[in-house]
């Protein structure tokens, strides 16, 4: 980051240089090269200021600066792009001009991109079969169909690339689906060589209901543009070869990218709002017709971005310690007005903690928007350095408007740097990401997660490490990759202590930002911190699908004749249905009102715990406060001794006669 | 009126083997009816931690409950014991219509041969009439199903499900 600029008058000073600079240069900016890029548009300069409140002020040109040090990723793709919203037909109308550098050690001879949008093109493309036209709670409708034309695709120098390319199905051999297309390059990419492919294409967006499309005259445009596929070293994530990781877009999938630079213009109709990833060059030109803007992103793998005519657009600088400076972007639905110090509070305080608990937010800005009602499909969404918020509703939002904007700005560090496969590893950014939301909503917030009814919730339990669409719905996905997963990061926690948990996460952070970890990556720094093995606990909880599972399963009480603490002899039958546990606590309760606590080591199948007492077992309960994260069948927790006779009948008999008068409707 | 159940109580007195007979198929089915669901409820009032116990146990057991409940396949075997056993008695049921109606009518015959003559002479006709009956009742079903699936839809998170129900089961 650029050093703090304190004085106004070499503020100006800066601000004209560079504006000056960006109009000279900004005509050659589709051709630039990446190293002249970087310092020609360097990060935003830092602007330490007091938390204040929100006002509306016109958006402003960013002043980049000169930044000479190391980039922050390796940059191996650069995009330059342009395109237009056409607002009537709800078109993007884009030309890309895409360059990649082959990291490896193997030459390549062909190119792979996404088309993520052709995933709405039919009813029997993957996405479509695999979600049943369908994420979270909103569905698709008769306009929810949409895709993405190719119009031309060429080498650098010109030559037509259409006759070498095709749609390719990796993942499940699905002829109608177009979501992933190979290019065969006319001469092989050497290892550090570069190749450029432009192309021009046409988008016809959905009616958003996943992710991308419109809602009214509201637009959001995340995965519009033919990306390219992430391209793993040998060593990456485990792989024994250099390779493309190709997977088509899933039902219950996000993305994979390597990290580049972005260098967009994008031309909306003049009474348009532009939220995007990244910073503006440059003010926003309008010619009367259109308005045309300019945004520049490095060190990022994505580029997402909304726009519509009825944005409020809020700013406001922030700092905190270890974050030196960031705009905090608001784009507003006009129907949460009355929220945007909310959205802004959510937003500084998710930035300073994540920032400090794991490291710096590099970037110099973070853009949420708030689409409207209606485009909930659109809203819970992270793209680096911007986000999307839940859809405005005009009920008063409840916690959940903070919950969501502290979400995915957890997903900034976890996704956005910490830049896992979202394809075969969800878990390590939605369940990190989760992890890290309960703790600072704990923090900031005082909305303490109640574990145990989560733990329970979780019916279905099954691997972490596991691609996307092999889970058998959507909801045993999201039970596992978000909630499953951070119960076992907790459960991490409580064994290792916060402290250690914290220096864990920030160790994960700091070796892996930039990168493309693994599971085995995070195991290796649990490791290399904690001085332990755990693959004990991976091999169960995280490789395996298991809960831990003890239960009370019987209780023996046998009078001894004597009197005193021996008149009984108490005999409790513990068994364990699921993984192992650290230590099981059980206490167990006499008659008398007297108690004893004991703890199994929960190792073995079942064990007998023999008690000696004044009066028999009353009942019998394991991890009564509730240690074990990971326990998600509390019921057979529990074993008593008595059950009120009285309860006992009405019960029953409750049940017969309801059963007897419905099938007395039809039968003798 | 007195005139009329004085005279059916009459010939219901005149049909002991018919009265018996119901008499112990009713008893059989309440006996293994209960013993079944006490075989059920019994074992889950002993894990029910009840309102004296600390941290909300009372409360995660019911939550739990829902979730296995409405999340699992948890309920399907019970579903289909309690299915199979309506069945059975939807199967005797129109035998029993016909062996009740024909002693009624036939005192002439001895009580116990009636019941079955009846049986064997008008147990076809009965189960006609029993499947037409059953079918009239049970084609407004779908609609309601429909309409039930509906509203489980909207309504289950909040609580309300019962009272949006209920206009329809009282139809």
């Amino acid at each position: 980051m650029n050093p703090t600029i304190r004085s106004k008058t070499l503020r100006w000073l800066v601000l004209l240089l560079a504006a000056g600079g960006l109009m000279y240069g900004s005509d050659q900016v589709l051709t630039r090269s990446a190293q002249h890029d970087t310092t020609a548009f360097g990060k935003e300069p830092a602007t330490p200021s007091p938390e204040t409140p929100a006002s509306p002020v016109a958006e402003t040109p960013v002043v980049p600066a000169p930044q000479a040090e190391k980039p922050l990723s390796n940059r191996i793709t650069e995009y330059h792009m342009s395109v237009e919203l056409l607002a009537k037909t709800k078109e993007l109308r884009g030309s890309e001009s895409v360059s990649w550098t082959n990291p490896g050690s193997q030459q390549v001879t062909e190119l792979y991109f996404h088309l993520y949008p052709n995933a709405f093109e039919s009813k029997k493309t993957t996405f479509m079969r695999e979600s049943g036209g369908q994420l979270r709670s909103d569905k698709a409708g008769k306009d929810s169909f949409g895709r993405v034309e190719l119009l031309t695709i060429r080498t650098e120098d010109g030559n037509d690339l259409s006759s070498r390319i095709r749609y390719v199905q990796p993942d499940d051999g699905n002829k109608d689906d177009h979501t992933l297309l190979e290019v065969k390059l006319p001469k092989p990419v050497g290892p550090g060589e570069k190749v450029t492919v432009r192309t021009e294409f046409l988008v016809k967006l959905p009616a958003v209901f996943a992710r991308m499309g419109y809602s009214g005259d509201f637009v959001m445009a995340g995965q519009w543009f033919p990306k390219l596929a992430a391209y793993e070293t040998a060593g990456t994530r485990g792989r024994t070869a250099d390779g493309w990781n190709l997977h088509q877009y899933h039902g219950n999938s996000e993305f994979y990218s390597d990290f580049g630079i972005y260098d967009v213009r994008i031309k909306v109709p003049q009474n348009y709002t532009v939220a995007a990833t990244g910073f503006p060059t440059r003010p926003a030109v309008e010619d009367g017709k259109v308005k045309t803007y300019q945004f520049y992103a490095d060190d990022v793998h994505d580029f997402g971005w909304a726009a519509s005519p009825h944005f409020q657009y809020y700013e406001e600088p922030y700092s905190a310690p270890n974050l030196p400076g960031v705009k905090i972007k608001l784009y507003l639905d006009p129907a949460h007005e009355a929220y945007k110090n909310r959205y802004m509070y959510a937003a500084k305080k998710a930035l300073a903690r994540f920032s400090s608990w794991y490291g710096t937010y590099p970037y110099s800005t973070l853009s949420i928007v708030v689409p409207p009602e209606g485009a909930g499909g659109a809203g819970g969404m992270e793209y680096p350095t911007l986000i999307t918020a839940w859809g405005a509703t005009k009920d008063e939002p409840d916690l959940e408007l903070e919950r969501v904007v502290v979400h995915e700005i957890g997903h900034q560090f976890w996704y956005g740097m910490v830049a896992s496969n979202e394809f075969e590893e969800a878990w390590l950014d939605e369940g990190f990401t989760s992890y890290a939301e309960d703790n600072l909503m704990a923090t900031e917030f005082g909305s303490v997660a109640n574990l145990p009814i989560q733990s329970s919730y979780i019916t279905s339990p099954a691997a972490l490490k596991e691609n996307a669409w092999d889970y058998r719905d959507h909801d045993e996905y999201a039970d596992n990759v978000y909630t499953r997963a951070k119960l076992v990061l907790t459960a991490i926690e409580k064994q290792i202590g916060k402290d250690q948990m914290d220096r864990v996460l920030k160790t994960y952070f700091q070796r892996w930002k930039f990168k493309h970890p693994s599971t085995q990556d995070f195991q290796a720094v649990l490791e290399d911190v904690t001085k332990q093995k755990w693959d004990d606990f991976f091999n169960q909880y995280v490789y395996g699908g298991l809960m831990t599972d003890y239960a009370v399963d019987g209780i023996r009480s046998k009078p001894t004749g004597l009197s005193g603490p021996g008149a009984y002899d108490n005999s409790v039958l513990l068994r364990r249905y699921g993984g192992t546990a650290a230590g099981v606590p059980v206490h167990i309760h006499f008659a008398d009102g007297s108690a004893v606590d004991q703890v199994w080591d929960g190792k073995e199948l079942q064990t007998e715990l023999k008690v000696s007492s004044a009066a028999p077992v009353d009942w019998v309960m394991i991890d009564p406060s509730h240690k074990l994260v990971l326990e998600n069948r509390h019921i057979n927790n529990f074993l008593t001794m008595k059950v009120d006779p009285k309860w006992n009948v009405r019960w029953n008999l409750g049940i017969v006669h309801l059963i007897e008068t419905a099938f007395r409707w039809i039968a003798w | 009126m007195m005139n009329w159940i004085r005279e059916g109580l009459r010939s219901a007195f005149r049909q002991p083997f018919a009265i018996v007979t119901l008499f112990v198929y009713e008893l059989l089915w309440g006996f293994f009816l209960y013993r079944y669901i006490q075989s059920i409820v019994t074992p889950l009032l002993h894990r029910y931690p009840g309102s004296s116990l600390p941290g909300g146990a009372s409360h995660l057991f019911l939550a739990e409950g829902q979730f296995r409940l409405t999340k699992t396949d948890l309920l399907i075997p019970y579903m289909w014991t309690l299915a199979v056993l309506l069945i059975v008695r939807m199967t005797v049921t129109p035998l029993l219509n016909a062996a009740v109606y024909y002693s009624l009518h036939r005192t002439d015959l001895n009580a116990g041969y009636r019941f079955f003559r009846g049986i064997k002479q008008l147990g076809g006709h009965y189960l006609l009439y029993y499947v037409l009956l059953i079918a009239f009742t049970a084609a407004p079903l779908p609609w309601l199903i429909g309409k039930a699936s509906e509203l489980y839809g909207k309504h289950f998170l909040t609580g309300k499900l019962i009272a949006a129900l209920l206009p329809y089961a009282g139809g």
